[in-house]
């Protein structure tokens, strides 16, 4: 296990080209959001001597008397949100194949085998993709609607909350296993229909079939790497509150480091696609 | 030795076995605190498989007033539970967001005296009728009305002898059971207050009781004694004077308690018990076990609360507080105040970042000063309670727990007490809706807590900013000292006000504080104040002939330096009036303060000179929390971009996460 933790690193940050393109893109969607917020404070209260106050700390006076204010300016930016996560899950679908194909072929991986691979597998990957959805949106009524169902029943029926508390927790660890079980599924699913050229329901019954027979390794590889992502997630809101983003120049740092961060999401999931390949043998 | 053992056996035995008993509570002040109009002794049995009470009560009643009493009133508070005509439940099928309606008959909840007898011998019991003196709803039997055979007279000490019963709902508004959780709170038929009303005539102050309005009783002495099962842990108000087991499974719990307005108690098998003292004050904490790791942030709340209310306000007298949490199930029993006895709330696992938990404690403590000791109306004027309340809670822990983070610190998202007091108001739909200083059952649910706990506390907070902490401290004390243990109305706490804020300084910046405080309860105005422009307007250098007759006429040509004329346009966009300060700052870092009356509505301040205004801030120290939009305070011709750029960073980094972990689902 510990060559293959080895080999995905590797390989994945050998292939930051690809790396880069999925970030430019990813920025570039964001970037229409942030700009918009800067520009609503700026109009808003960008000339009241109020924002300086935003720079040393959050400050919930000055953040509730803008919404009552001008919550009205707010409310565009949530429906662009939404709208701009519904591209985006398209774009997710061409970057997966782009970085799937790149997983078959690690040593041959150019920024040209990324658009290759995305272009090519962008509809099958797409079918794939709204079965996992699908998928995902029934296992998240199996265990979020008996919750919302029974929670207060239980709070009532039970001597104290602790049982109810524990069981809610225990659910939720349950809900994150499965829906990491359903991507790695998705993953083998659309290895194998690249390595095969299969159908896309040969290509799921199959890929549960090599997720199944590799489970062990494939949940062990794939924790890890999500253990890893709430490691950096917990260091970078630590260095956050030691710090703050409270002069334009801790600004610009604290920008790269996020940046950064991001960036090594997207190698992360890189390294992910390229274990997976490793310990299913594409 | 055989003796010796037979004399220790006939000597010591029989005290093992004797009812516990602890000294140095009845009496408990060697002197009266109060006028003690209304003193109750009641025996009183539970049932716990019935979930009823049955009790005899004997209330001494004395006449304080100069006027004969003809009548008793009494609240029946329980009947309230009863069904869904009473003036409570009407025309909701929620209470704090507890639905209640598909009950069975067993989860309502009565009260019902089968008798009355006045001491002497007479047989009021044929006399009694419920009444609705407020809003004529028949099906209403919270107020208990008793002709009595003869007047009690000025002076005169009439003594009662009730029997009644009484069904604890399932908790519906704090009282009642829930499983073996009960909470008796208004359980009793308790005297309205006899007094003298605005109009100057002497009768019963003695409310139904609606679905936004707390209580109103005498003081008194009161002697409770409880006979449950031997199973049930129990808290009360007062102390315990004896307990005594009565060999069947029961035991028989004595509690008195002296100079309190209205008497309390819940039972529990479950609670554990924490004791502790603070100075000469018994602090008995009864909580639920699956909360017991949060008894310490409890107990250091409380301690903080006793301490800060001692030096800022004055003594706590009782000798004991007790403290109950109950289970979650039991919530709705929670977070309420009783003399002497406070229920408070909590979940399992609370983190130590989010301080609702001392919140709580301190806001039903802080009750015990205004509501227990200060005993006004809460059902006509509850903002002289609660908003005092919500005053001193939001000082005690910020005080504590530290300013802008007090009640959350979690993951840079920050907020004290005394911010979300004034946004409570501020960010009310309409904060005209109405004026603070009117009959609970005026409001509705939505304008209730943001006008008497949150608006009446941002004045006191504004008061206190304006006029210093040890001022504010002043008045409090003074309107403490004059009004515990009796009943003040709003006029009276006005009056202390006025005379107070007189004694302390200039008296027409007094009357302006006395005014804004007067504006805040008694009209439904609202504060705005902004800086809407500044302006720098380039003049030209002299140039030019300049004197006043020929000999000293002197030519300038224009090649000194040029001036500006500046202008600082401030707008009062609320319609309250209220005179402000006015920071102006130059471009060379040098301020002037101005001063503005706000009765124009808009004003411009001009300046002229040779430096460029670069902004200016309405009340700089932010002292009128009653400003509803603090942001428009200020204007400045240098912005600082750095905050936006912060934002936008932050919000580009956030949703880039969101797009990687949605990304995942597919």
């Amino acid at each position: 296990m510990s060559s293959v933790f080895s080999k995905a690193f590797k390989t994945g940050t050998s292939q930051w080209r690809v790396a880069a393109i999925v970030y430019f893109v990813q920025f570039c969607l964001a970037l229409t959001l942030g700009m918009e917020v800067h520009n609503v404070l700026g109009a808003s209260i960008g000339k009241s001597l109020e924002i300086n106050k935003l720079l040393a700390h959050y400050d919930h006076t000055v953040f509730s008397d803008f919404l009552k204010v001008h919550g009205a300016s707010i409310t565009p930016l949530i429906g662009q949100l939404r709208w701009l996560l519904l591209i985006w899950l398209l774009f997710s679908v061409f970057i997966d194949a782009g970085l799937l194909y790149g997983a078959t072929e690690p040593e041959q991986v150019k920024g040209s085998t990324f658009w290759q691979g995305g272009a090519r597998y962008f509809f099958p990957f797409l079918k794939i993709s709204l079965v996992f959805l699908v998928l995902v949106l029934i296992w998240t009524a199996l265990i979020f609607v008996p919750i919302a169902m029974f929670l207060q029943p239980a709070l009532d029926y039970f001597t104290s909350e602790i049982i109810p508390v524990w069981t809610v927790l225990g659910l939720l660890v349950l809900y994150v296993v499965g829906l990491i079980k359903f991507f790695i599924w998705s993953v083998v699913s659309r290895l194998y229909h690249i390595q095969m050229g299969a159908t896309v329901p040969g290509s799921l019954k199959n890929g549960r079939r090599i997720f199944w027979k590799n489970k062990g390794a494939l949940l062990t590889f794939t924790f890890g790497f999500f253990a890893l992502q709430v490691l950096l997630f917990v260091i970078y809101w630590w260095l956050e509150s030691m710090s703050g983003m409270t002069t334009p120049v801790l600004i610009a740092v604290f920008f790269v480091l996020q940046q950064a961060f991001v960036f090594f999401r997207i190698q992360i999931r890189q390294m992910v696609y390229d274990g997976i390949a490793a310990i299913v043998g594409v | 030795m055989y003796s010796r053992l037979y004399i220790f056996s006939f000597l010591f035995l029989p005290l093992l076995a004797a009812p516990q008993v602890h000294a140095q509570c009845d009496p408990v002040f060697k002197q009266p605190l109060s006028q003690r109009a209304a003193n109750y002794e009641i025996h009183v049995a539970l049932d716990d498989q019935t979930h009823t009470v049955d009790a005899t009560q004997t209330i001494r009643f004395t006449n304080t007033s100069p006027v004969p009493v003809s009548e008793l009133r009494m609240y029946m508070y329980l009947n309230a539970f009863k069904n869904t005509g009473t003036t409570f439940l009407k025309g909701t099928s929620q209470i704090f967001g507890q639905p209640f309606l598909d009950r069975p008959a067993d989860e309502w909840g009565w009260i019902d005296v089968a008798q009355i007898t006045r001491e002497g011998g007479a047989d009021l019991s044929g006399s009694m009728q419920y009444i609705q003196p407020d809003d004529g709803n028949t099906d209403d039997q919270s107020v208990l009305q008793v002709l009595l055979d003869k007047p009690v007279q000025p002076g005169e000490t009439a003594v009662f002898n009730l029997k009644w019963r009484a069904k604890m709902p399932k908790t519906i508004s704090r009282a009642g059971h829930s499983k073996d959780f009960y909470m008796f709170c208004h359980w009793f038929p308790q005297l309205g207050v006899f007094e003298q009303n605005r109009a100057g005539e002497w009768g019963w102050n003695c409310h139904q009781f609606f679905r936004s309005t707390e209580f109103y009783a005498d003081f008194g002495v009161y002697d409770v004694h409880v006979t449950l099962a031997d199973k049930f842990v129990m808290g009360a108000s007062g102390c315990l004077v004896e307990e005594k087991n009565n060999g069947n499974g029961t035991v028989t719990r004595h509690f008195h308690a002296e100079d309190v307005i209205d008497f309390a108690w819940s039972v529990y098998p479950r609670f554990q018990v924490r004791e502790e003292r603070w100075k000469d004050v018994q602090i008995r904490l009864l909580i639920a076990p699956e909360h017991a790791a949060l008894a310490p942030r409890y107990l250091h709340a409380l301690k903080f609360a006793l301490s800060y209310l001692e030096e800022h306000v004055g003594k706590y007298p009782y000798p004991g507080i007790t403290v109950v949490d109950p289970p979650f199930h039991g919530l709705h029993s929670g977070l309420m105040e009783y003399p002497t006895l406070i229920t408070v709330g909590t979940f399992y696992g609370m983190p130590s970042h989010l301080r609702m938990t001392e919140s709580l404690v301190v806001h039903e403590f802080v009750h015990q000063y205004f509501m227990g000791m200060v005993a006004s109306n809460e059902k006509e004027e509850a903002w002289l309670d609660e908003g005092f309340v919500t005053y001193f809670e939001d000082r005690i822990i910020d005080a504590e727990y530290g300013e802008k983070e007090s009640l959350v610190n979690v993951f840079g998202y920050r907020l004290d007490n005394r911010e979300l007091t004034r946004l409570e108001y501020t960010t009310m739909a309409n904060p005209r809706e109405g004026t603070t200083a009117r009959p609970g059952w005026l409001f509705s649910e939505s304008n209730f807590k943001a006008l008497i706990y949150s608006k009446t506390a941002t004045t006191l907070r504004t008061v206190q900013e304006l006029m210093g902490e040890a001022e504010m401290d002043r008045i409090v004390k003074a309107y403490f000292e004059k009004w515990k243990f009796r009943h003040p109305r709003g006029t009276d706490f006005m009056a202390v006000l006025k005379e107070q804020l007189l004694a302390g300084r200039d008296p027409a910046f007094a009357l302006q504080v006395y005014g804004l405080f007067e504006k805040s309860i008694f009209d439904a105005v609202v504060l705005d104040y902004a800086v809407t422009r500044i302006t720098n307007d380039a003049m030209p250098a002299e140039q030019g002939v300049y004197g006043n007759n020929a000999p000293s006429f002197t030519y300038r040509d224009g090649s000194g330096a040029p001036g500006f004329k500046a202008k600082v346009e401030v707008q009062r966009k609320g319609d309250w009036v209220f005179p402000v300060e006015i920071l102006v700052t130059f471009e060379d870092g040098s301020t002037q303060v101005l001063n503005w009356s706000g009765v124009e509505g808009s004003k411009i301040f001009e300046f002229t000179g040779s430096k460029k205004v670069v902004s200016a801030q309405i009340d700089p120290e932010q002292k009128i929390g009653l400003d509803i939009d603090l942001n428009n305070n200020s204007l400045t011709l240098q912005p600082a971009t750095a905050p936006c750029w912060k934002y936008a960073a932050k919000t580009i980094f956030w949703v880039q996460n969101l797009m990687q972990t949605t990304g995942f689902l597919m």
